[in-house]
């Protein structure tokens, strides 16, 4: 493999590297701590008029 | 009710990373095909500068490919994330072809990548070749699937609702496979990325001439790019019609929309060229029109309609006025799953269960909807007009821009003087970012177009986010956006160095600007 191509392979790697690592730091700032309940009674509950409380986005 | 300020920002997070990965996307798509041509005459006539196109252009191909991965994860992610009431309703079958995204397209596409940069000094030129090919299917084959799921968003074929389970389920398989919106979506968007991948080539290409460098080089990838790019301009053109027609069969809000048509007019319908829209009174002040060419664009006959949005408003209240009972007999069935005559309501009305959901914007019990609010709902089924139409038209003008431009192009180089026609070069090289803004423009029409929903006629949009907290979705926007604009600025950063570089970056010692090592 030539120098440059050498050097543009490193570049790209850390590139791909680092695009792991913030969206890995993006889901675990934002996203891991947000769960929300889709079974068919919880779709039931946010489409329809029912008594039941819609799920939430809650934090673990 | 659902908040509509989180609606607006799970809606803004998807279309901004969506857009950033829509940047890196057709360029893939159609570099791939212009590495195949370029290695196939390699093959054929064994001159060796076609290879060293071939790892030229194969190296700023494998720039973008590196920065623009994983920006489509973050998508796919998303629809759990943000849009989980969506991944419930329809997952079952929107699921399917992204599983088969992955596992068929994506996999054979990343693993032929390693082989054609690394494969050159270990694998004969026919296997080589035969990776190249392979990639290209692949890029394609990934392209196809995702657009199999998009097109079953516009138009959702081979699937019913289940009171019971409260999702769609999958009714045929090969029905959605081949929805015609989703194969002329499919056909219109690779034709697109061809394009882009030709406009790459030629103007980088122009940029060498312009400047006399490594002038063999870049007149042959001139040459190769303006005959793909002729070919592939002609494409999205032709198959941009069938997805107009398509849209029409299936979409008349987003059609009526596109063409400012407020009323419905005689068949055939002329098509408007320019308008002067009003949206608060819901008509064109002005329009220039040129008779009968919509009705032929969009029915393909001189006696079809076109309905007008006023005339599908009108149809659509009524739905929303059936849409309603489908609510109520489903809230019966959810309460007993035996009650008859709630069955037999909801099954004759269930085609319009999703247009008794968009008055859940309003109100959280249907029964409880006031005439004003089954208006406002009714506005809703057709997108702002202006936005539709302008979009519309100037990625039209941008595509007969590069038509004629790679027309040009194509005739200059069968005459042999491109070289002598420095304001062609100039031309190609200004025209380099006209396809993306093209693709952007196209894809805000299919989506935007599409609202209300974000499946068509079936489940309102305000309906599938996640209840998620505000805070947390601006902090993940600005995260992408932050994060996303870096990478677009590193992958121009790059491709501008080694653009710049150009086929001496090869260290073959056969061009001009050689870099120099100890």
């Amino acid at each position: 493999m030539k120098p440059l191509d050498k050097t543009l392979v490193q570049k790209l790697a850390w590139v791909l590297l680092i695009k792991l690592a913030v969206l890995f730091l993006l889901w675990w700032g934002f996203v891991r701590v947000q769960h929300v309940q889709t079974d068919g009674d919880s779709v039931a509950a946010q489409f329809l008029h029912s008594p039941r409380i819609p799920a939430q986005g809650v934090s673990r | 009710m659902i908040s509509e300020q989180l609606v607006d920002l799970s809606r803004l997070q998807f279309a901004a990373t969506a857009m950033y990965h829509f940047l890196f996307v057709p360029l893939t798509l159609g570099m791939v095909w212009i590495l195949v041509i370029m290695e196939s005459v390699y093959l054929m006539t064994g001159n060796v500068v076609w290879k060293d196109m071939t790892r030229f252009w194969g190296k700023l191909f494998g720039i973008n490919f590196a920065l623009g991965v994983t920006t489509g994860i973050t998508l796919e992610f998303q629809f759990g994330t943000n849009w989980a009431y969506y991944s419930h309703y329809v997952g079952d079958i929107f699921g399917a072809p992204l599983a088969i995204e992955g596992l068929m397209a994506f996999f054979l596409e990343s693993t032929m990548i390693g082989l054609f940069f690394f494969g050159w000094d270990r694998l004969s030129k026919t296997q080589h070749l035969m990776v190249t090919i392979l990639m290209a299917v692949g890029t394609n084959l990934s392209a196809l699937w995702i657009l199999i799921a998009n097109g079953w968003m516009q138009s959702p074929v081979g699937a019913e609702f289940s009171y019971q389970t409260m999702r769609m389920e999958m009714t045929d398989f090969w029905v959605i496979l081949f929805n015609p919106d989703a194969q002329a979506k499919f056909v219109h968007t690779v034709s697109a990325g061809y394009l882009t991948g030709a406009m790459f080539v030629l103007s980088i290409s122009s940029w060498y001439l312009l400047n006399k460098r490594d002038v063999e080089f870049a007149k042959r990838s001139f040459r190769v790019a303006a005959a793909f790019g002729l070919a592939s301009a002609l494409s999205v053109i032709v198959l941009g019609d069938e997805s107009g027609y398509t849209i029409g069969e299936a979409q008349q809000t987003k059609l009526a929309a596109m063409e400012a048509m407020w009323e419905t007019k005689p068949a055939p319908a002329g098509l408007t060229m320019m308008a002067s829209i009003n949206e608060a009174a819901q008509k064109n002040d002005w329009e220039i029109d040129i008779p009968w060419v919509m009705g032929l664009i969009g029915t393909r006959s001189i006696t079809k309609q076109i309905p007008g949005i006023h005339e599908i408003k009108a149809k659509n209240r009524e739905r929303i006025v059936r849409g309603i009972v489908a609510v109520n007999a489903l809230e019966a069935l959810r309460r007993d799953r035996s009650d008859a005559s709630a069955k037999k309501t909801f099954e004759t009305n269930k085609i319009d269960l999703g247009f008794g959901l968009l008055l859940k914007k309003y109100v959280s019990d249907v029964n409880q909807a006031t005439p004003a609010m089954i208006d406002q709902a009714m506005h809703d089924t057709v997108p702002r007009v202006a936005p539709m139409f302008w979009s519309f038209r100037i990625m039209v003008g941008m595509g007969f821009a590069m038509l004629a431009l790679f027309g040009l192009a194509f005739w200059s180089t069968l005459k042999s003087d491109c070289m002598g026609k420095p304001w062609l070069l100039k031309w190609a090289l200004w025209m380099l970012p006209v396809p993306w803004l093209a693709c952007e423009l196209g894809w805000f029409v299919a989506e935007y177009g599409r609202q209300p929903w974000t499946i068509y006629g079936v489940l309102p949009t305000h309906l599938s986010v996640s209840t998620l907290t505000v805070n947390s979705l601006y902090g993940s926007l600005a995260g992408f956006v932050g994060f996303y604009t870096v990478l677009l600025v590193v992958e121009m950063v790059l491709m501008v160095k080694f653009a710049r570089m150009g086929p001496g970056s090869l260290g073959t010692g056969r061009y001009q600007s050689e870099p120099v090592h100890a």
